[in-house]
């Protein structure tokens, strides 16, 4: 016990833990005897201290800190053995590790065990919504259900489910080793369980959970229950997380390239995640911030925000949308990577216009910071402002089409293989091109004072959201589980599971633009007669959209414990990820490859992306079994030449 | 392809361009409309779409070509590649420049649109409006009345309205008007219209505001000008319902921290 307790790990986790809600408690009950208040013990202010201090043992716990913590202390710090490195059996997933594969994997799972949440959440109040007056739940519990489903989605699982997948391909297509800092990239993932803890935790403080939108608007989040502070504080881990693993993406995109690999080789999906992390580091500060404000005029009654203390509550949507609608780029541009590399696979073609591709992701990111106040138009702010904010936004309409044409443009002339991952392909551009178009829409400024804050709106971003970026991650696992897993999944279920999901999407999302549009508003309980009919249909399709995911779900497990051993490169990509075995060794590339050419030269006879200098030995070839290279990959333990990049 | 199916192809899409977009003209999307001033704005709404549907039906009927066209035939090999073209510089430039024009087009008739629903109008009545959870609250000073109840106005009378929160930020939606703001603690917002139509019609609020959210409705009810002023003298003689006071019970939101803290 003595042992478990002094190395990394649950026990230590546990323990720490504990000592944690300790220090805290010392803390505020301490201070409040010595300022001589009446009431010294407050589990108000406790909670809200210990859900710092609490996630901080944990980390230490878990083991997220020891090599810092050693250097820091002056001790030697432990030769890296790379012991917690790669995994060698399921129980290391559950564990510390600084492989980026291993992360990546943590990271998907964690991301979708939160998305099955959020769901959840999102079936029961659907079902209380089936029809008009209230049902199944209350008022307050409704609106802690919409919010939390709301913030789980993005916080928890959007924004990292698509860093959890760069995180595991991305080093793989750069031709690099690992990520630049792999302690920071577990160091990131371990932020994530903790948010997503605290945002369900919240259900169960006195109050419920935080009930006032993922936007938490000032001031109704001022005075709101405790459960709030539970959303400020979750907020804070979860952008950390995107910061830090953002910053990773920026150093690992611009120092570890594999000898050759200009930028303008670099594949798509570096382009984007080189986008958003420039996106992610510049923004999610000011989502920090906002928060931290709330909290502070919450615990501290700092007034930021309440008027009649000279406060201005709009302050707080222009920091807070300042972050959220970049947010919605760090949310989709991603996903617009993932697609470029899927479409160019699967229809066997270069990239239509490539270095437009590059520098339109470049142009939304740099709109996207002047775009911010379209989320105000009805706000108390100056009426001026919306002229100019309606224009830029229907201008991010431009670049956003160039890549979808020039996505059709690469599919024209290719050779299609409809594949599951294809599939998600078509969807992809079919349904975000119908939320582009309401988001343009939405821009102009006389119909978004008629329809702002109604179900027009929740059809659009879920037009975006779901139909889009939604589409793409369902693009990206299909596409890179055989490289994941070393395992393929099941064609016809994959199908089932898209067309499924394709029809019950529309059926409950498409009714929403006219119900909106007849003025119906979001986030409500209970709603106007004139509606029922058409919330009925909403519900019954959204059942069914929760069913489609369960076939995803049977796919993944069951393909992943026994599906057909997947070859190195089922697609026959030229991409480096494919050029390794599947999955790949435990250092990735036993011979660091050489890049000489562009990544997407089908059928532009002789080119190559990459080379190894010794190509027989190492290198998976096409149909050679999983299990032998794993293994491979396994004895590679020793080599201790290739991580060294210290976070 | 068949040049055969290709022309079923072409015919197909514009067949169902041109209903899509007589469907957009006919069909009665926003429900009544009671201010004739506002009309402008369905017809935004219908011109954005209009745009929209020729666009959104050229790109189905491109990937429905590449779907049928560039497939890969049973017994093309996994390694059979499509044509290398990188891209064409000229089509870029036109897809570019193209769509910065429409939407740059689209924006700045919006904005004349903006600036028409918006322009203030001679002789309007101004009404208060105190939002508050979770109810509405009204009050006319040319009239020197204070209600709780529905919002009377006369019909064919311009419309101002300044509006403002006891509390929370709430939002004044009249769809039968296509208008709304938010209203909030320490702001004044405004908007105008002028109503056409007698009859009653909803008042929604659209900005989360508490548990109450959901309920917090009021009835726009636009009379004949002799209504309203038996109206305005019914008010005086002070039976109609009061403001309502706002929801201050501590229940609502248990636990407040601000609450306990001051409760040392
Ligand atoms: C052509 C591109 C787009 C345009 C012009 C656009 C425009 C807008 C506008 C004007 C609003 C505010 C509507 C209102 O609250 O009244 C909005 C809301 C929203 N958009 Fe978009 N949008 C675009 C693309 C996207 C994308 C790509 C995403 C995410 C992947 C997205 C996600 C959202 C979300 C989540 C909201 C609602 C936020 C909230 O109030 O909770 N949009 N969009
Ligand atoms: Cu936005
Ligand atoms: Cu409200």
């Amino acid at each position: 016990m003595a042992a478990s307790l002094r190395s990394p790990g649950w026990y230590r986790a546990a323990f720490s833990m504990a000592i944690g809600w300790v220090v805290a408690f010392v803390l505020v009950t301490g201070l409040r005897l010595i300022l001589g208040w009446q009431q010294e013990i407050s589990w108000e202010s406790i909670t809200t201290v210990s859900l710092i201090t609490v996630p901080v043992a944990f980390l230490y716990g878990i083991g997220c800190m020891d090599y810092w913590l050693y250097w820091l202390s002056g001790k030697p710090t432990k030769v890296d053995d790379h012991a917690d490195h790669g995994a060698r059996k399921w129980q290391d997933y559950f564990h510390f590790n600084t492989d980026h594969k291993v992360i990546g994997i943590q990271y998907i799972c964690t991301t979708f065990f939160f998305f099955l949440i959020g769901g959840m959440l999102a079936m029961v109040f659907r079902a209380e919504l089936i029809a008009p007056g209230m049902q199944f739940v209350d008022a307050q519990t409704f609106n802690g259900l919409f919010s939390s489903h709301a913030a789980l989605m993005i916080f928890l699982f959007m924004v990292p489910v698509f860093a959890g997948i760069a995180n595991y391909v991305l080093p793989l297509m750069l031709g690099a080793p690992d990520m630049a800092f792999p302690r920071l990239n577990a160091l990131s993932f371990w932020f994530l369980p903790i948010a997503g803890v605290m945002m369900c935790l919240s259900f169960i403080v006195p109050g419920g959970a935080f009930a006032t939108g993922w936007t938490a608007y000032a001031p109704l989040s001022m005075n709101a229950p405790m459960g709030q502070t539970f959303f400020s504080i979750a907020a804070q881990f979860a952008g950390s997380s995107s910061i830090l693993t953002a910053i990773n993406f920026l150093v690992t995109i611009i120092t570890m390239r594999a000898p050759g690999m200009t930028f303008w080789r670099m594949p798509l999906l570096g382009w984007a995640n080189f986008a958003t992390s420039l996106l992610v580091v510049l923004a999610t500060p000011f989502v920090a911030g906002s928060q931290f404000m709330i909290l502070f005029d919450r615990a501290l009654g700092m007034n930021f925000f309440d008027a009649a203390q000279g406060g201005d509550s709009v302050m707080y949507q222009h920091v807070f949308w300042f972050y959220s609608h970049p947010a919605v780029y760090i949310m989709v541009l991603p996903g617009f990577g993932i697609i470029s590399e899927v479409i160019s696979t699967h229809a066997r073609k270069p990239v239509f216009g490539y270095r437009m591709m590059a520098f339109s992701l470049l142009a939304i990111i740099v709109l996207g910071f002047a775009v911010w106040a379209h989320h105000m138009f009805v706000a108390p702010m100056q009426n001026w402002i919306r002229i100019p904010m309606m224009l830029t936004t229907m201008l991010i309409a431009v670049p956003t089409g160039v890549k979808v044409f020039s996505w059709l443009g690469t599919m024209w002339g290719g050779v299609i293989h409809m594949r599951t991952p294809m599939y998600w392909a078509f969807g992809f551009i079919t349904m975000f091109v119908l939320g582009g178009i309401s988001g343009v829409m939405l821009a102009v400024v006389p119909f978004d004072i008629a329809v702002s804050d109604t179900y027009f709106v929740v059809a659009h971003f879920h037009y975006v959201l779901f139909g889009g970026s939604l589409f793409t991650i369902f693009a990206g696992i299909y596409h890179w589980f055989p490289k994941m897993t070393g395992r393929m999944y099941n064609e016809s279920l994959g199908k089932w599971h898209f067309w499924l999901t394709f029809i019950s999407f529309n059926g409950t999302f498409g009714p929403q633009h006219l119900v909106g549009l007849e003025g119906m508003p979001r986030r409500v309980a209970d709603y106007a007669e004139q509606f029922a009919a058409w919330n009925m249909f909403i519900s019954i399709s959204s059942f069914v959209l929760g069913a489609s995911v369960l076939i995803f779900l049977y796919n993944m497990i069951y393909s992943w414990r026994s599906g057909p051993i997947a070859p190195a490169n089922p697609w026959h990509a030229h991409t480096l990820e494919w050029q390794v075995s599947s999955p790949p060794p435990m250092f990735n590339f036993d011979e660091v490859p050489t890049v000489v050419g562009h990544p997407y030269e089908y059928g532009v006879p002789g080119a190559r992306h990459g080379i190894f200098k010794e190509p027989e030995p190492v290198v998976a070839t096409v149909g050679a079994p999983a299990e032998e290279t794993v293994a491979e990959g396994a004895t590679g333990a020793d080599d201790t030449s290739s991580t060294d990049g210290d976070a | 392809m068949k040049a055969s199916h290709r022309i079923v192809g072409i015919v197909g899409a514009i067949l169902a361009t041109a209903a899509l977009i007589v469907f957009t003209i006919e069909y009665d999307w926003m429900g009544t409309l009671i201010a004739d001033d506002m009309e402008p704005i369905d017809t935004v709404y219908r011109a954005l779409t209009i745009a929209s549907i020729p666009f959104f039906i050229i790109i189905c009927a491109i990937l429905a070509f590449c779907l049928v066209e560039f497939r890969a035939k049973p017994e093309d090999d996994d390694e059979k590649d499509g044509a290398p073209f990188h891209g064409s510089t000229k089509i870029e430039i036109v897809w570019t420049i193209i769509p910065t024009i429409v939407v740059m087009a689209l924006g700045l008739y919006a904005w004349t649109v903006l600036d028409k629903v918006e322009a203030a109008q001679p002789n309007s009545m101004t009404i208060k409006v105190i939002g508050q959870q979770f109810a509405w609250n009204y009050q006319y000073p040319e009239q020197d009345i204070k209600t709780g109840g529905d919002l009377v106005v006369p019909v064919n009378r311009p419309l101002y309205f300044e509006m403002t929160s006891a509390d929370v930020i709430h939002s004044f939606y009249v769809p039968s008007a296509r208008v709304k703001r938010d209203v909030a603690d320490g702001f004044t917002t405004r908007i105008r219209f002028e109503p056409n139509k007698l009859g009653s019609y909803p008042i929604v609020c659209t900005e989360l505001c508490g548990i109450g959210h959901a309920t917090m409705r009021s009835t726009l009810r636009v009379v004949t000008p002799a209504q309203f002023t038996a109206w305005v003298a019914a008010q005086k003689s002070a039976k109609a319902p009061k403001p309502t006071g706002a929801n201050t019970d501590p229940q609502t939101w248990p636990g407040a921290f601000k609450n306990s803290e001051s409760s040392k």
